[in-house]
């Protein structure tokens, strides 16, 4: 039980972006912002990170929590419920992958409560990471317990020092319709393309800075979605797929499968998967990559 | 009587006085607690911010909540999730916790008209939202007819899951009166059962919503 007490942080209800960044720049490393809760509680509760001494809730800034279509492109607010995000007529008319991807993260009951923006920014889940008792490589320390531990569920592509599996299946999609994130931060605003967001550690949001808009340049032609996972409901992608056709070619990415998303042509993922790169224990994970891009290209 | 019987008469009086005042002095701690436990909702509770914080960091702070229609003006520490707060603070243990990180869904309850897993929401951001407990799906004192189809089919075994269950077939039904099998099954999936198997639970939901005709040989009435 004590395991579960959280421990005492500042909460804050941030009114706009200015003072959101500006209290998360005061304190640094130590304040996290909260959107929906449903990736923070865990580490609040479980205790796997240190808890921030500020939290400072994104919920109460209005505004940031709608689609909307602009042109051809397709904007979308990072506060955004997931339920939103799937019932969302733009995103049923115009992108309905998106809406095949949202329904298949989690449950029902947490898709009522998380948000676009935190599903972007959660932690992975490497069994090892989230225990407080290990000490890894992602958390600054000196070893990575996969290797030669239990590493079934691990990347197969591009293990550089850690072995953890990426686990936003938005962060595919997204990555698959050349998404370009809209990020704030105490020194004004920039535009990061998601291919370039993610690295092998986490990703490159500086000091201060949240997600407020995602913007999708190009309603897809043709794009879909597909997730492998052991148990029906509430489980993150053994591997996943999104693959999207628009006047600029196609996009093919790939989640579950490496610390970030694989992504490219659809040849460049399929051959990437040819010189895969297993652990011990997850060959079987290359084959399930490998048949479920080509029903997502199918 | 001898004096030793007298003395034992009177040692056994005293025990039984003595019995009754325990057992009244309990009865005045109950009514004692209950008087400071409705008080609970008036008096800020809990630490204090720490001197030299920042002025605007919040420890806690007063949130207004309705839960079951009835509007409460209540005292929270950030750190309270939602379902701590609604069992502890409000006295509704209808809610329960099972695993308390969002995977079980034990402790579902309905905020402004959708389901959520309440071990996952901090107490303090819910400030100003409406809830609906286990406490207030009954109707008039009577249960629903959605309790009374569960509990007549035998949806559950131990019950632990029932809340929740409950729930998350409320919000459903309060949104779609007559859900197709495949509704109701994506509607409960978040949702865990270690006892019954599921099936009895999505049918009474398609007995109650006149899909399905009740199962005579259990509504005839072993249970009742
Ligand atoms: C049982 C369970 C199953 C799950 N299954 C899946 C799954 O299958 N697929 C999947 O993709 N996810 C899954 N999740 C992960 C996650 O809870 C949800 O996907 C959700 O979308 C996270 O959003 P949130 O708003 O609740 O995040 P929060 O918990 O509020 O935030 C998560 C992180 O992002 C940061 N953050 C939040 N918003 C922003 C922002 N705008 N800018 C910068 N940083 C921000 C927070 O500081 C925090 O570190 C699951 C979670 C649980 C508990
Ligand atoms: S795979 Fe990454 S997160 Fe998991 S133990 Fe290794 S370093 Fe840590
Ligand atoms: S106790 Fe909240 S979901 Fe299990
Ligand atoms: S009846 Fe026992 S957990 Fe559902």
């Amino acid at each position: 039980m004590s395991l579960r007490y959280i421990t005492r942080f500042a909460h804050y209800d941030a009114k706009t972006v200015e003072e959101a960044t500006a209290l998360l720049n005061k304190y640094g490393e130590k304040a996290k912002p909260i959107a929906g809760g449903t990736a923070l509680m865990d580490i609040l509760k479980k205790k796997y990170l240190p808890t921030p001494e500020a939290i400072v809730n994104l919920k109460t800034i209005p505004g940031l929590d709608q689609v909307t279509e602009d042109g051809g492109a397709i904007k979308i607010g990072a506060l955004t419920k997931l339920v939103d995000l799937a019932e969302s007529s733009v995103i049923k008319s115009k992108c309905p992958m998106i809406a095949d991807a949202v329904n298949l993260i989690s449950s029902p009951q947490l898709r009522n409560m998380g948000t676009v923006g935190g599903n972007l920014c959660q932690q992975v889940r490497c069994w090892y990471y989230v225990k407080a008792d290990f000490f890894c490589y992602r958390k600054g320390g000196p070893v990575c317990y996969q290797p030669g531990g239990d590493n079934r569920y691990g990347a197969i592509l591009q293990q550089k020092v850690c072995n953890a599996v990426i686990a936003s299946d938005l962060a595919t999609t997204f990555t698959a319709l050349n998404a370009s994130l809209k990020v704030e931060g105490p020194g004004g605003s920039r535009d990061v393309p998601i291919k370039d967001f993610y690295v092998t550690l986490g990703n490159t949001l500086k000091q201060g800075e949240i997600i407020t808009w995602i913007t999708i340049p190009e309603a897809p032609s043709k794009g879909s979605f597909k997730k492998f996972k052991i148990r029906k409901t509430w489980d993150f992608a053994v591997a996943s797929a999104a693959v999207a056709t628009t006047s600029k070619g196609t996009i093919a990415a790939l989640g579950g499968v490496a610390p970030v998303v694989v992504s490219g042509t659809p040849d460049e993922v399929t051959s990437a998967l040819g010189s895969a790169t297993p652990l011990s224990m997850n060959k079987y994970k290359v084959q399930i990559a490998k048949t479920i891009l080509k029903e997502a290209m199918a | 009587m001898s004096e030793e019987k007298k003395e034992e008469k009177k040692e056994e009086k005293s025990v039984v006085s003595r019995r009754a005042f325990i057992g009244g002095t309990i009865a005045g701690l109950v009514v004692g607690a209950a008087a400071a436990y409705g008080a609970t909702t008036m008096m800020p509770a809990g630490p204090k911010p720490p001197v030299g914080a920042p002025k605007e960091a919040i420890r806690g702070k007063f949130i207004s909540l309705t839960v079951n229609g009835k509007a409460t003006s209540l005292w929270v520490d950030a750190r309270w999730s939602l379902a701590n707060t609604l069992r502890n603070s409000q006295g509704l243990r209808g809610t329960v916790k099972g695993c308390d990180y969002g995977e079980c869904g034990s402790c579902t309850v309905i905020v402004d008209g959708r389901a959520m897993p309440s071990c996952m929401v901090l107490a303090i951001d819910a400030d100003g939202r409406t809830i609906q407990t286990i406490e207030g799906v009954s109707e008039g004192g009577k249960l629903s007819a959605l309790q009374e189809t569960m509990i007549k089919h035998r949806a559950f075994q131990c019950g632990f899951c029932g809340p929740g269950f409950i729930m998350s077939a409320k919000a459903l039904l309060d949104k779609k009166s007559r859900p197709t099998e495949d509704e109701i099954r994506e509607a409960l999936s978040g949702n865990v059962c270690r006892c019954t198997g599921y099936h009895r639970i999505v049918e009474s939901l398609l007995i109650v919503t006149g899909q399905k005709q009740p199962l005579e040989r259990i509504s005839s009435g072993a249970i009742a």
